[in-house]
């Protein structure tokens, strides 16, 4: 049973919406998370990450496609289960935080309902470590989820996946509302509660500089798909797909008006709303190399080099 | 006094939990002139988002605001609600923190930007409305048919862009934004602040940009205010707060930046 990655998703799609109108927002994915081998997921806004994420974990069932998850079929896995096994840090923590719920509430009811513990000096124990681990102390344990700012709302839940004591871990965008000199910090500390806990990680991001604090692994994301996907020193080194690289290229220290990378920016703006994907490379509309054969076949998903998918027919070939 | 939009003297602001009163923004004083856009950075819990609120005349009993805030010669803090009413969302408009999670959620996002329009703007057509909306929709990179979808049937970066656009809505003199770009990638980003960066000069607005991201800091500020446990401990123009910052905190932050 063992042999199976702690995640397994094969070909899973997808859609949201109507007859009227029919969002694909994961389009055809297969990925897998090794244990102890945390992942990453990077992507364009409304590509699907929090949609994968919350797939892997059983808070969404997909249209099409398998989900295992610690060998077992997430089809037959009862909800109290599932909620020991895995957790989610949502991405927004102000609609995931009760606002009139105490922290000690907020954390006390999973042990209790879930876990079933009951020793009161036990559980509190427990918060407070948790909490201090996330970075609050334990005059926090009165305060009421309304009463805490962004970044300590997103503290919180951090405490309150891992308090749980899970096999695996989706947090999505955790660190946002966190400064740059505590957010290394956060997820320093995430990644060693995950180590001492033997929880693995899936981390979704836009913020290309905790990945490798964090990840071994990255998938990046483009419109409902995985394009690229290596180990992360790899991928963030040597980025094949123009996608990718040209994300990598937005660093503080080019974004001025008038420059290149700004100009770049505002024609790719402008360039992606009026767009619909039908057939050839998802990527095609917006890059700068694309040609017909770009716009009419649609790449394979293809290990190019040792272990770093991409699915581009002219991998490596953009640069800024 | 000509060119100064909004005057923040000696401001402190008490949160009351269980009845005990704490300070938690103490002695702030600032000013914001016309056009400006002022960044205020700071950890986690040092009270930016407090200021944000006291702004938008949110601080009510038991918590209290204390000093003055001055717009247009009037102090926000004493200003009847009748007068609030009129100044809030149609003058003075902010992103929340919570953007993500402050749609409606039983309404469609066009009854968002529509009912802004009939009760802000006083603008009733139709076709007029749908247009305006599809047009702030795209200053955002976001498709026209969002305006059909509910809040739950949107991604967090599509949520938030939706707000950004809100917010915009009625060309106000000061946008308040705190934390306005955290769900987007970093090229969305970047595309929707240099709209942003574009509309408030046509209209001549000014924003005060609450942030913990740097680059967006570092590509829309032109002054600079670092707080610190409930105080600001140093301010002044971005290049200074970038290239020769004084305070400890502040030189630690920078530090961090990728150059
Ligand atoms: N419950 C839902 N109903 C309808 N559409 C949905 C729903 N959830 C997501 N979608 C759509 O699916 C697509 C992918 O959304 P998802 O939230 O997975 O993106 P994301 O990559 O996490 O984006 P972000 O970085 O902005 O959070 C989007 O177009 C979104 O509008
Ligand atoms: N409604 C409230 N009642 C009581 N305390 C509050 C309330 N809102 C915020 N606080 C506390 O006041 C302090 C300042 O909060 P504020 O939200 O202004 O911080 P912030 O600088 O915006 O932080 P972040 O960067 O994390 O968003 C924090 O310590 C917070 O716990
Ligand atoms: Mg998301
Ligand atoms: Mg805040």
């Amino acid at each position: 049973m063992n042999e199976l990655p702690l995640v397994y998703m094969k070909d899973i799609r997808k859609y949201f919406g109507n007859r009227r109108n029919i969002v694909t927002a994961v389009d055809g994915v297969s990925m897998s998370v090794e244990r102890g081998k945390n992942a990453a997921i990077v992507g364009e806004t409304g590509s699907g990450k929090t949609t994968l994420g919350r797939i892997s974990c059983g808070l969404e069932y997909p249209n099409h496609g398998t989900v295992m998850l610690d060998g077992e079929n997430l089809k037959s896995m009862k909800n109290r289960e599932l909620w020991k096994t895995a957790q989610y840090i949502h991405q927004d923590p102000y609609g995931a935080v009760d606002p009139l719920e105490t922290v000690q509430k907020i954390l006390q009811q999973p042990l209790r309902n879930l876990l079933g513990l009951n020793d009161q000096e036990m559980i509190d124990e427990r918060i407070r470590h948790y909490l201090s681990l996330a970075g609050l102390d334990e005059s926090y344990v009165s305060k009421r989820g309304g009463e805490l700012s962004g970044g300590e709302k997103q503290r919180l839940l951090i405490a309150r996946a891992f308090i749980m004591g899970p096999k695996y871990v989706v947090v999505d965008e955790p660190t946002t509302m966190i400064d740059f000199i505590h957010r290394n910090e956060v997820v320093e500390t995430i990644r060693e509660i995950g180590k001492s806990n033997d929880t693995t990680i899936t981390l979704i991001t836009h913020d290309l500089g905790i990945v490798g604090k964090l990840s071994q692994i990255v998938h990046i994301m483009f419109r409902g798909a995985i394009i690229e996907s290596g180990p992360v020193d790899e991928v963030m080194v040597r980025p094949y797909h123009p996608y990718t690289i040209f994300l990598a290229s937005i660093k503080p220290s080019n974004v001025s008006e008038g420059g290149k990378i700004t100009e770049m920016v505002k024609g790719y703006g402008r360039l992606r709303q009026s767009f619909t994907f039908s057939r050839g490379c998802r990527y095609a509309h917006l890059c700068p190399l694309a040609d017909d054969r770009c716009r009419s076949e649609t790449p394979a998903f293809e290990e190019y080099t040792s272990e770093h998918f991409v699915a581009c027919f002219k991998p490596g070939e953009f640069s800024v | 006094m000509i060119g100064t939009v909004l005057q923040v003297e000696d401001l402190n602001i008490y949160y009351s939990t269980f009845g005990k009163s704490k300070r938690v923004v103490e002695d702030v004083s600032f000013t914001l002139k016309r056009g400006e856009i002022l960044g205020i950075i700071g950890e986690s819990g040092a009270g930016k988002s407090t200021i944000g609120k006291a702004i938008m005349g949110l601080i009510e009993p038991p918590d209290r605001a204390e000093g003055s805030i001055i717009f247009n010669g009037k102090n926000i803090l004493t200003m009847d609600r009748y007068l609030l009413d009129r100044i809030r969302w149609k003058k003075i408009s902010m992103i929340f923190q919570a953007s993500m999670n402050s749609l409606n959620p039983v309404q469609k996002i066009e009854d968002d930007f529509y009912s802004i329009f009939r009760d802000k703007m006083n603008i009733r057509d139709k076709r007029k409305m749908e247009k305006m909306t599809d047009e702030l929709l795209l200053s955002v990179s976001l498709p026209a048919y969002v305006k059909y979808r509910f809040p739950h049937e949107l991604s967090g970066g599509m949520r938030q862009r939706t707000v950004i656009a809100l917010a915009l809505t009625t060309s106000p003199d000061i946008v308040i934004a705190d934390e306005p770009t955290t769900a987007l990638d970093v090229i969305t980003e970047y595309f929707v602040l240099s709209i942003l960066k574009e509309r408030l000069r046509q209209s001549g607005s000014s924003m005060i940009f609450i942030t913990h991201d740097l680059m967006a800091i570092m590509y829309m500020a032109n002054r600079v205010l670092v707080m610190e446990k409930g105080r600001v401990v140093e301010s002044g123009a971005l290049e200074k707060i970038i290239n020769e910052p004084e305070n400890l905190y502040t030189k630690m932050l920078v530090s961090t930046i990728d150059r």
